[in-house]
């Protein structure tokens, strides 16, 4: 072992690179899985630091429908149910107790400016209050969800358009709303997160973003507000967007930036 | 030489030079007190013998052989670790600093030269000095370079996050402990195992990576499985890699039971709260009981104590959800603490039989 485990260390690393290489080959060989023209409002630069170089997109899609109880109503008990969600049993124990269902990994569609984008902003401008002052109509982001499972080749199937549906890897949980009549609870479902939600991009793309966000960094930016209920005020959103984005996804729901231009 | 017979690592050879301080002190103390008296010629004798015994072991494995060369070996240990901290710090800092100025081709190979750099620069340090340190401290940062390898191959090419990493950081971390005998990268590899396993299982049954944290049944099989290695992972030459993977074993399996002994609700079992966590609180007793008992007939010590911990754990908690509610909290106070002094005295008791059977 003294002699042979350097070199076998050696090989533990060669072949983890290697394995890790051939899937993201995998990716990005044959037809693209889907491929999306976006812009800086669903694709605005992640947050940087002076410590790091790398430049990210970050995905952003709606995460409710405004005025709703639940968060989305086509994601109910019975979609939840079809994910593998104990529902009858968590009923039975938060009677007795308060019992939570841990949350799954499925696949999200994510709908690019289409009818679930046109509902949302419907709901969101008939919705009085609530709105923070800023136009959903040239800055909000136009990917909405609009379907959740298991299956990813059922989900195209369903949603065959490759150029406004992006089938995403997700992790979907259960909340409950005290919604019904006589305050009775009801079971909703949640997009947690997106799996790949930062995307890089590659030096070689990255030219018009670095000068974006060197501009950005010489703006002031605004001390923050402490009396301002709710989350910050995410750093420089731009309005309208400034470049689109060609973000294509692969045979492993892998996503990659092939494109960035300058918006006039 | 007939004196280093049986010795093959270094713990050996430090625990037979300090056996030789410990019967030179306990030799001078009965001279004083006239129990036995050498004559001069005895005494010169046995003076050379240990002089030439500590002398050809610090050579062969730079053991301590004063309380001052002890004390300082302590404080190059915690440099070491701070230097290896440090200097991990330090490689994935300047990897990020400046990976945003490399193309994507560049950007893979620095990735993947960095670790086989840092084990080729451990080997070297490891041939020069015998003690370690240096390689430990290269040691670390081959597997922190390896950990940014992976991380940041995963980043550019926006890879899904999967639990094969941890297998293969596990992998490099176990083989580069076994190679060089440090304790620290075999913690590293077992930590990367237990994380690999449960998020495995995490995956088959179709929840997050960071299952474990949610559904402690993750991690009865890592559990299991360390003790298993315990008995089975040959460890020639280093005595102390066993006890490593039995005491994070142990502590892993009886964690995951306690947790799901008391919050039984995250448990994946088909049946009512109350009656997997009677369940859990059974196999959690007799778990931490055979740990206690088997610590002492083997002697493992750490096995023992991590046995009573968790014993004493699992038996406050019960008391805690049968009485606090009713119970006026002196009182409930009051017995925990003759409970503690009752266990005290049980092991006090049990201590004083292994004295007389030893006797």
């Amino acid at each position: 072992m003294r002699r042979a485990g350097p070199i076998l260390a050696a090989v533990v690393v060669l072949v983890a690179n290697a394995v890790a290489l051939v899937g993201v080959a995998r990716n990005l060989s044959g037809r693209p899985e889907a491929e999306v023209l976006l812009t800086e409002r669903e694709l605005p630069m992640a947050p940087w630091s002076d410590e790091s170089t790398g430049t990210f997109v970050r995905l952003e899609w709606q995460r409710s429908l405004p005025g709703s109880k639940v968060e989305w109503p086509w994601f109910d008990r019975a979609k939840l149910e079809s994910l593998g969600f104990d529902c009858a049993r968590w009923e039975e124990e938060v009677r007795e107790r308060y019992g939570r269902m841990v949350p799954r990994r499925a696949y999200v569609v994510l709908e690019y400016d289409g009818p679930a984008w046109a509902r949302w902003l419907e709901a969101r401008e008939a919705e009085a209050e609530g709105t923070d002052g800023e136009d959903a109509r040239v800055s909000a982001s136009r990917l909405v969800p609009i379907d959740v499972g298991l299956d990813p080749g059922e989900l195209r199937r369903l949603y065959p358009d490759r150029s406004r549906c992006l089938i995403v890897p997700a992790i979907v949980g259960a909340g409950r709303t005290e919604g019904g009549l006589g305050g009775k609870v009801v079971l909703g479902g949640q997009i947690l997160y997106v799996l790949v939600s930062e995307i890089h991009v590659p030096k070689d793309l990255g030219a018009l973003l670095a000068a974006l966000r060197a501009a950005d960094a010489a703006v002031p930016v605004p001390p923050r507000d402490e009396g301002r209920p709710g989350p910050p005020v995410p750093q420089h959103r731009h309005a309208p967007p400034r470049y689109e984005v060609l973000l294509r996804y692969g045979v492993r729901h892998e996503p990659w930036v092939a494109e960035v231009r300058p918006l006039p | 030489m007939a004196f280093e017979a049986g010795i093959v690592t270094r713990e050996d050879a430090q625990r037979r030079v300090d056996r030789i301080r410990a019967f030179r002190e306990e030799l001078a103390e009965l001279e004083r007190l006239g129990v036995v008296a050498l004559d001069a010629g005895q005494q010169d004798r046995l003076r050379r013998f240990h002089d030439e015994a500590v002398a050809s072991l610090a050579a062969r494995f730079d053991v301590d052989s004063t309380e001052a060369e002890r004390r300082l070996s302590l404080g190059m240990r915690t440099a070491s670790l701070l230097g290896a901290i440090a200097l991990s710090a330090a490689a994935y800092f300047f990897l990020y600093r400046f990976w945003g100025s490399f193309s994507t081709g560049v950007q893979l190979v620095v990735l993947a030269t960095a670790p086989l750099v840092a084990v080729g620069a451990m080997e070297l340090a490891a041939r020069k000095e015998r003690t370690l340190y240096v390689a430990g401290i290269l040691g670390l940062v081959a597997v922190v370079c390896f950990v940014l390898d992976l991380n940041v191959l995963g980043a550019t090419f926006n890879v899904e996050p999967a639990p094969g990493a941890f297998l293969a950081w596990s992998a490099f971390a176990g083989l580069l402990a076994y190679a060089y005998g440090l304790q620290l990268l075999l913690l590293v590899a077992i930590v990367g195992f237990i994380v690999f396993l449960s998020s495995q299982v995490a995956v088959w049954t179709g929840y997050p990576l960071n299952l474990s944290l949610q559904r402690p049944e993750s991690l009865l099989l890592p559990g299991v499985l360390l003790l298993v290695m315990a008995a089975f992972v040959p460890s020639r030459g280093l005595p102390r890699f066993p006890l490593f993977y039995r005491v994070s074993g142990l502590i892993v399996l009886l964690f995951a039971l306690f947790v799901l002994s008391n919050w039984g609700w995250n448990s994946f079992l088909p049946w009512p709260w109350g009656a997997v966590e009677i369940v859990y609180q059974v196999v959690g007793f007799a778990v931490a009981g055979l740990a206690i008992a088997v610590g002492n007939r083997r002697g493992w010590r750490e096995v023992e104590t991590v046995g009573t911990a968790f014993f004493v754990l699992f038996l406050f908690a019960r008391f805690f959800d049968w009485w606090w509610d009713w119970m006026p909290r002196w009182l409930f106070f009051l017995v925990i603490g003759t409970l503690a002094v009752s266990i005290l005295l049980a092991l006090r008791r049990l201590r004083s039989t292994g004295h007389r059977v030893t006797a």
